[in-house]
């Protein structure tokens, strides 16, 4: 029998055997709750059947320190297991057996069980979930790529029908603008600069609403507001506008902004769970990473539109008057900085700046004529 | 309890704890304690489940600790979170005598979780899009009954994921779960219980609700047909008509309450038009009157679910064990009613209390008798789905 040294003995249990005791031992093979004697040794703990006449335990009758361990299902009960044998369990009768086990029990349930990823141990949970947070937002930033090629691979008249019942569905709250010269004024400024696009030109509405606004919708379809149009102080804004979009348009933004919130639903539904991934913190997040992407789109679309106006050469002095006016009229970022993360167009003075610099011709694009009648079009 | 060492001259210590004996002395095996051996195997104390009060408090105050690191982890903690909540519950939980034991891991739940989004629900995603987006592209020209397949195989693959998720919830729980240190395990592959989830979405579809008590047994024959506690089989014994009565009494005192309230609504309506009601009478009416339907749905519902549980429990077995279930409707009800009210009315931070309340319910009303001898019960089997995790019950929240 092998001693144990003094140095390893706790004071109470100062026997040159170590402490003995009865305990109850679950062996993991059958159900069968043995009765045993426990021996606390240098090496690691013996068990020792009580019941001369029971059958033996089967399973290992010493148990190494470096493999014993107290299972996290036992809670705070003085429950031991062994990393060789894992469904055996040892529960000590005294408070004071357990306590000289526990002392000594160095074996780490992470090693138990079948191991992932060919690991010798289970990561834990922090390491767990600081990796998936890491894998996510990497996931999150590569959104942006993805979605972006996703949708160039798409046809181009993708999503024209969910646009069009869009349309309809404003339309019925805000009637259509059917003035036909204004109409006809519009549609060869239209088809002008999708020429110098090179792609089909998008089906242009205009809706009779107060609000100034125009937008672009998956399939090739731009949406003008008589708002925005009754502001206009010269036909070249309208143009600079159009041109904005059809950039829009060429980029399928839409169609990419569309996929990319599917992207970001599916990693919020990983991070917050399918339940909760509607709530305050999910759209919170997804809001300000859509938000980052729009500005990045909405620059771009800047840029390609005084690309447009440069090969029509019509003027882009038409562009530095709206944003003029939006930043004077206090419609762009009056808000604090914090809240301008939310924003998804860049600052008005700053696309104001970027159509003043630019020498794209001297044509307004549309008439005085034309703008008449475009203006008009909405009675 | 006590330790008995044997000198080699035959001398006894007697001590309670240590014995310190001659330096000559060597340890012998104690001797049999027959007082000890009373808790141990020779005999089950008691046939029933039990469920050890350890107080209510500290499952509150690792609830609350868990919601605090769901936050802090954007809610990735939750895997971990509802593995500790179930070690606490399960060891409280005693059946003769013997605590159940969890063994379940967070990080098998967590990964098991990935495993089937990224491999079922991902996939399944883009697949969804691709169509919404081929559909869009042509709506105007697609037939309105590709439309209604469509939807209808949508429907369809959303019931069979749920019950999908339900059972590798099931099995992992029972993989995870162990009596005397032997694990149970439901020896079923989730390959063929897609077969019978597909069945039992298509039956509950296209029989609008009607059929669905012989889905219900069906699966609860094939679950319990294949469910282990170590070497112990379990077997179902019951066939899969038996509740189609209930259901449909139950079916028609909901429709008849249905045509009540319907008849109630007309009839005010027909009063108001000749001045004769007040606007709050019909206020407090409507709202009385949809309380009522609700509760009497809720109560009838509960009806089916305690005779689907008594009729499954008179018909299942695992080796010897019998289970038999003594719950009444109306304490379900009761039950079921109190805790949604516990739950919204704490904004979920009391939910330990509605699981203890669920536990307390189970412990007062299911028998377990015909316990198996120790000695017969023996582990089978290598411990796994390990990596499997819940799978889609993670995915759906179900757990």
């Amino acid at each position: 029998m092998t001693s144990i040294s003094p140095e390893e003995r706790s004071p109470e249990d100062a026997s040159p055997a170590g402490p003995r005791g009865n305990a109850h031992l679950l062996d993991g093979v059958t159900g069968v709750d043995h009765r045993v004697a426990i021996l606390v040794e240098a090496r690691g703990l013996r068990i020792l059947p009580a019941d001369p006449s029971a059958a033996e335990p089967q399973c290992p009758l010493l148990w190494p320190w470096s493999k014993v361990y107290r299972p996290a299902s036992a809670g705070e009960s003085m429950v031991f297991a062994m990393l060789d044998a894992q469904d055996a369990r040892l529960t000590p009768d005294g408070a004071d057996h357990a306590r000289a086990i526990r002392d000594r029990a160095t074996g780490d349930e992470r090693r138990s069980g079948r191991q992932v990823f060919g690991l010798t141990r289970r990561p834990s949970a922090a390491v767990a979930i600081g990796l998936t947070g890491l894998m996510l937002a990497i996931a999150l930033l590569a959104l942006a790529p993805l979605s972006g090629l996703a949708a160039r691979l798409l046809p181009a008249d993708t999503g024209a029908a969910s646009s069009d019942a869009v349309i309809q569905t404003l339309a019925a709250a805000h009637r259509r603008c059917v003035g036909q010269e204004g109409l006809k004024a519009l549609e060869a400024l239209n088809v002008r600069l999708a020429r110098a696009a090179e792609i089909n030109p998008p089906q242009l509405t205009v809706i009779d609403w107060k609000l100034v606004n125009a937008f672009a919708l998956p399939g090739g379809r731009v949406v003008l507001t008589d708002g925005l149009i009754r502001e206009a102080e010269d036909g070249s804004e309208i143009a600079a506008v159009m041109a904005h979009e059809i950039a829009h348009v060429i980029h399928r933004d839409p169609m990419t902004a569309w996929i990319r919130q599917e992207g970001v639903s599916l990693v919020l539904a990983v991070l917050f769970g399918q339940e909760a991934a509607g709530s305050i913190a999910s759209t919170l997040t997804g809001s300000l990473l859509n938000a980052t992407y729009t500005r990045d789109q909405e620059d771009r679309a800047d840029r390609t539109a005084l690309d447009l106006l440069a090969a029509t050469g019509i003027s882009a002095e038409g562009g530095r008057a709206f944003f003029e006016r939006l930043r004077r009229e206090g419609r762009d970022n009056a808000v604090g900085s914090l809240l301008s993360l939310m924003e998804t167009h860049p600052g008005a003075a700053d696309r104001a700046e970027l159509f003043a610099v630019a020498d794209t011709g001297d044509d307004p694009g549309l008439t005085e004529e034309d703008l008449a009648a475009v203006k008009r079009m909405c009675p | 309890m006590r330790i008995v060492a044997v000198e080699p001259g035959g001398a006894t210590c007697d001590s309670p704890v240590v014995c310190h004996p001659t330096p000559r002395t060597v340890l012998s095996v104690p001797q049999f304690d027959p007082a000890a051996a009373q808790r141990g195997s020779a005999a089950v104390p008691g046939s029933e489940i039990e469920y050890a009060e350890g107080g209510t408090w500290p499952l509150i105050r690792r609830h609350l600790l868990n919601v605090g690191l769901m936050i802090l982890t954007l809610g990735l903690y939750r895997f971990w979170a509802i593995t500790k909540m179930r070690q606490i519950l399960w060891r409280r939980i005693r059946l003769a005598g013997q605590p159940l034991e969890y063994t379940g891991t967070g990080l098998e739940i967590f990964l098991g979780f990935l495993r089937v989004f990224l491999i079922v629900l991902l996939p399944l995603g883009i697949i969804y899009m691709l169509i919404e987006l081929m559909v869009e592209r042509s709506a105007s020209a697609t037939d309105p009954n590709t439309l209604d397949i469509l939807g209808f195989g949508y429907a369809m693959v959303i019931l069979m994921l749920i019950e999908m998720g339900r059972f590798l919830s099931w099995r992992y729980r029972i993989s995870r779960t162990r009596w005397r240190g032997i694990r149970g395990r439901i020896e079923l592959s989730a390959s063929k219980y897609l077969q019978v989830a597909v069945a039992s979405a298509l039956m509950i579809i296209l029989s609008g609700w009607l059929l669905k008590p012989i889905v219900d047994l069906y699966r609860a024959q094939m679950v319990i047909g294949a469910l282990n506690l170590g070497g112990l089989r379990g077997r179902y014994v019951g066939g899969t008509l038996r509740l189609l009565g209930i259901w449909f009494a139950i079916w028609l005192v909901y429709g008849a309450a249905i045509v009540g309230a319907a008849v109630y609504f007309f009839t005010r309506t027909a009063f108001s038009g000749l001045g004769l009601d007040t606007g709050s009478q019909s206020v407090v009416g409507t709202f009385v009157v949809v309380f009522l339907v609700t509760v009497l749905g809720i109560h009838l519902l509960c009806v089916y679910r305690v005779a689907f549980w008594r009729f499954v429990s008179k018909a299942s077995s695992v080796g010897p064990v019998r289970v038999a279930f003594t719950g009444k409707a109306i304490g379900y009800t009761w039950l079921t009613l109190g805790n949604w009210l516990i739950l919204i009315f704490s904004v979920g931070l009391l939910a330990p209390v509605t699981w203890e309340r669920k536990i307390r319910y189970l412990a007062a009303n299911v028998v377990v008798y015909d316990m198996p001898d120790p000695a017969d019960l023996r582990q089978v089997g290598e411990d796994e789905s390990s990596v499997g995790g819940e799978g889609l019950a993670g995915d759906f929240d179900i757990a």
